[in-house]
């Protein structure tokens, strides 16, 4: 505890000293970028450079990794390592098992202007969609107002701005030397309830944004390292689950607040100049890193998919408003544009319109979104950032479901439809490595993640909660060329997918787990066959006026095979009821009154090459609230 | 070459005009030529708030002889005097002469003096400067712009006294109305409509007085038409 | 060849652009000097994009609130900038180019001399020598 206190004294010290030598540089009319500039000027001059030179920053030498490559590889890697370690020790304070257990956190690094330097590991999806926030706030002037000082805590989760749903928050803090913002530490998790119409952290009955929950667009809510009493009365209020909220709140500010130490430890070894030009070779370096193994593993050209899936609300009872009662086909038409100089080009031109239905993304979610897959596929490695969204070009028309420029649109599973209109992506890359005989890089696409089991109500310890079971982060991994997808390993958008331990889920989840299972034959057949899901079996115990409902791909799978192979197979749901009332209570506070049973199995990845047919597993509709009530 | 515009603490003759107490609002120099012994031969359009006679202005000015007086024909209180001063009354005249600037107005007003004139280049408006400063002790530029031409010098107001009698009184109010409107300013500040209104006449009736000024400037200017 | 672009509001786009046009020639440098008027020149620069429309190696920087015509000589010297631009940004009710007191001062700096051209939005001096 003295520790502690010291600790963070002498952080609020540091914090007034940098502050100070701030005040000095604004009395001479200098902004807090670098060389006085301002944080625009600095953000506009980059990317004026980087576009007229193709080059980040105009950096067309690597002179720091050219002169001393091991030295540059020794430092790029003890940034990355101390991303690492910061996720790995601060998920430890988190509660939840979405991020204790399945790992549903993130960190970056990233340049005064909003470009990642390095990431942790974790839902690297946010790799840009943090970018997207920080440069959200570069251009609104924030430096003017709230003003961007030493010591400041910012949060985001407004998809508009730089997210890819309203459950994941971002906490953002930058990081000051000698007045100059030199770098942001960020990081992002997966909340378990943000206040939505309905109970859990992606609600689907809403048709607009304003059921999808709170939503904070990249909000100043602490200085001095210390959160404003205001945002910590406000934010808990807004959700049903306060305390895990709290907790998830101090694992990112304990993240970023490690990151920041180990960024001014470095700079005080190697000195400011060796950072900076760190940073922005880091970047650069990412970005030729990806036109270069574009380059080697993609045959030039124009690769063409398609994919859908459904979206049904049509009489379903939990519909919010009667203009969105009707039944969606999400309609992905995806191109790659592959061109021998590297360049990667994503089109989704032909996507179908945006719905009243929290199902929309922004362009923001899409690349951050594609980002998470590239890393699973072309970049596998330490070395993602910025420097491959400098390499791609994305395509995503206007009003559209992946760019609906409408602030009215619901977002809270955006990843629905994302994921889905992933699956030709893969298979485009695929078909790249096949022609350039990379076989073994091949794979038919990781399955699309349903179902999802979210609800709430008053749990078995007679308090509001909410439920967000994240056993679905545990897909087959799609068919390879060369053998089997393995079964129950992947989660599309957390490369480290991981179902979690079904006693810890039991901890925060009324729903005792009845069994688990491998579920075979789900991933498709083909002469490879993509690894089987599994699924679970769940009881509701001891709660009153509870919902559950499911959420997924029910009546059509998204994940074509690849090369004639058999689709996976959809998810499936089955709810059964039994009523096994023993006395006839009529108390209002019995809760034994109604168990009710839920099996839920996962889809599956699709299978490669042609074989005999794969067989659909029953599915039922999604978005189906299932309700059971003393 | 640079035509610039600067102003000055007030000095010289305007100032000792204004000193007279009379509600005097701005003297412009509109001729200036020496004569022996240091004295000058000065022509200047005086604006004031009410009625001054000869005499009075005469009483409050000692050192200067005025030798001719008149009242423009249109705006009743501005003046038109010839009078011979000290040279030292206008040194702002003199410094600019001296300097080989040439002085295209030269007018003083809200205790200040407002002076635009004609330099060489950037090294000549430095030196030009530098001696009005000497004098002065400080002065402010206001603007500049690039010309080809040396222009006309002082005595802008020339046109104005050749303009009393060519116009009728409906001719000068339909100019002075649309120009104090801001129907010549780029861009226009209000439509030939509002004027029409404001004068009380029809659209076309304004448009024909207006073509008829026009037609009189050009006449003045160029001469008798082809 | 170097060119310091002086610039007291973000308005100032198409003096800026007259100056990159037809002062400026591509490969050259340009400094753009913030005034403390200007709070930052990040919108002009996105709506410019000096390097990839123009072709020219650029830097922003800025001069302290009471900053004297003496800094801004020592930083012409500094960079040995072979041209200074301000842009004009008002007009004097006979449409002369309004110069206000910054520029004033630079123009009647004795260290600073050349030729003065008056465009359509910019003052230029340029060919400039260095005096004490």
């Amino acid at each position: 505890m003295v520790n502690n206190q010291s600790r963070r004294e002498q952080r609020q010290a540091e914090a007034q000293r940098e502050k100070e030598k701030l005040r000095e540089k604004q009395r001479r009319g200098e902004g807090i970028g670098w060389g006085g500039k301002t944080l625009r000027e600095q953000l506009a001059m980059l990317e004026d450079k980087t576009e007229a030179t193709d080059h980040y920053a105009g950096l067309s030498d690597l002179s720091m990794k050219d002169d001393d490559p091991i030295r540059y590889e020794q430092l790029y890697s003890r940034l990355r390592g101390d991303l690492v370690t910061a996720r790995e020790t601060s998920k430890e304070v988190s509660a939840t098992p979405i991020v204790e257990q399945e790992g549903e956190l993130c960190y970056g690094l990233f340049t005064p202007e909003g470009d990642s330097i390095a990431v942790s590991t974790g839902i690297i999806v946010h790799v840009h969609t943090m970018s997207e926030a920080i440069k959200f706030m570069i251009n609104h002037d924030y430096e003017d107002n709230p003003g961007i000082e030493p010591g400041d805590i910012f949060v985001n989760n407004d998809p508009h701005v730089g997210d890819v749903h309203p459950c994941d928050l971002m906490t953002l803090i930058p990081i000051f030397h000698d007045g100059e913002l030199v770098a942001w530490a960020g990081g992002v998790n997966h909340v378990i309830d943000t206040g939505a119409i309905g109970p859990g952290s992606m609600n689907v009955s809403q048709a607009s944004r304003f059921g999808d929950g709170a939503y904070y667009t990249a909000r100043k809510i602490g200085e001095d390292f210390e959160l404003y009493n205001s945002w910590r009365k406000e934010y808990p209020a807004k959700t049903r689950t306060p305390n895990f909220l709290k907790l998830d709140e101090r694992t990112r500010v304990t993240g970023c607040l490690m990151i920041r130490d180990s960024v001014k430890n470095l700079i005080d070894q190697v000195g400011i100049e060796t950072f900076k030009q760190l940073s922005r070779e880091a970047i650069e370096n990412g970005r030729r890193g990806f036109r270069t193994r574009i380059k080697r593993t993609m045959f030039p050209g124009t690769y063409r998919g398609a994919s859908f899936v459904d979206a049904l609300y049509e009489d379903q009872e939990n519909v919010t408003r009667e203009y969105a009662n009707e039944n969606h086909i999400m309609h992905a038409p995806s191109e790659l544009h592959v061109r021998e100089d590297g360049t990667f080009q994503v089109s989704f031109e032909g996507a179908n319109k945006w719905g009243w239905h929290p199902y929309n993304c922004t362009p923001a979610a899409i690349q951050g979104g594609i980002w998470v897959m590239l890393t699973q596929t072309v970049i596998p490695n330490e070395l993602v950032n910025d420097g491959a969204y400098y390499a791609c070009d994305f395509h995503l028309p206007v009003g559209s479901w992946a760019n609906t420029q409408n602030t009215e649109t619901a977002h809270a599973y955006a990843w629905h439809f994302l994921v889905s209109a992933w699956a030709p992506l893969w298979q485009h890359l695929s078909r790249g490595y096949y022609a350039r005989g990379f076989w073994e890089e091949i794979n038919a696409g990781n399955a699309n993640t349903s179902n999802w089991l979210q609800g709430g109500g008053i749990d078995q310890f007679d308090k509001l909660h909410a439920v967000n079971s994240f056993e679905s982060a545990c897909e087959g991994v799609g068919a390879r060329y060369v053998e089997d997808g393995e079964p129950h390993a992947a989660a599309i958008w957390n490369p480290e997918g991981d179902m979690g331990d079904a006693e810890v889920w039991e901890m925060t989840e009324p729903l005792p787990f009845l069994g688990r299972a491998v579920k075979p034959n789900t991933g498709g057949a083909g002469r490879r066959a993509g690894g089987a899901g599994f699924e679970s079996m769940r009881t509701v115990k001891d709660v009153s006026r509870w919902l559950l409902y499911e959420m997924g791909n029910g009546y059509m799978t998204s994940d074509g095979g690849l090369f004639g192979g058999y689709p996976a197979a959809s998810g499936y749901i089955l709810n059964a009821q039994i009523q096994t009332s023993r006395n006839g209570s009529r108390t209002r506070r019995t809760t034994h009154s109604t168990i009710l049973i839920l099996k839920a199995a996962i889809s599956n990845p699709k299978s490669t090459a042609k074989s005999i047919g794969g067989r659909r597993a029953s599915a039922r509709p999604k978005n189906s609230p299932t309700t059971t009530c003393t | 070459m640079l035509r610039i515009e600067f102003q000055l603490g007030m000095a010289g003759i305007p100032s000792r005009l204004l000193e007279t107490g009379e509600a005097v609002e701005s003297i412009e120099i509109d001729n200036a030529m020496p004569v022996a012994n240091s004295a000058v031969f000065l022509f200047l359009t005086v604006r004031t708030d009410s009625e001054v006679t000869e005499d009075s202005l005469a009483m409050e000015l000692p050192g200067l002889e005025i030798i001719d007086m008149s009242q423009a024909e249109v705006s009743s209180h501005t003046y038109y005097l010839g009078v011979i001063a000290d040279s030292t009354d206008v040194t702002v005249f003199g410094l600019l002469t001296e300097n080989r600037a040439i002085p295209h107005r030269i007018v003083g007003k809200n205790s200040q003096l407002e002076v635009v004139a004609s330099v060489r280049d950037w090294n000549h408006l430095k030196e030009v400067a530098s001696a009005v400063e000497e004098e002065y002790g400080s002065l402010e530029l206001l603007g500049t712009t690039q010309t080809n031409r040396i222009g006309f010098p002082l005595g802008s107001n020339k046109i104005k006294q050749s303009m009393s009698g060519k116009l009728s009184d409906e001719q000068l109010e339909v100019l002075e109305t649309a120009y104090q409107m801001g129907y010549f300013k780029v861009p226009q500040e209000v439509t030939a409509e509002e004027i029409a209104a404001e004068l009380d006449i029809s659209r076309s009736t304004l448009s024909e007085r207006l073509r008829r000024v026009q037609h009189n400037f050009c006449k003045l200017l160029f001469g008798p038409q082809e | 060849m170097s060119t310091i672009i002086i610039i007291d509001s973000v308005e100032e786009e198409s003096a800026v652009e007259e100056i990159l046009d037809s002062i400026v020639t591509a490969g050259e440098t340009v400094y753009f000097l913030r005034l403390s008027s200007a709070r930052g020149l990040g919108p002009l620069i996105q709506a410019i994009n000096p390097m990839l429309n123009y072709g020219v190696e650029y830097t922003i920087d800025c001069l302290p609130e009471n900053y004297d015509a003496s800094d801004l000589a020592a930083f012409a010297v500094e960079v040995d900038a072979s041209r200074i631009c301000i842009g004009i940004s008002e007009r004097t009710l006979t449409g002369k180019a309004r110069i206000d007191d910054a520029t004033q001062s630079i123009l009647l700096h004795d260290g600073i001399s050349g030729d003065l051209v008056v465009g359509e939005d910019a003052i230029i001096l340029e060919e400039l020598e260095y005096g004490q």
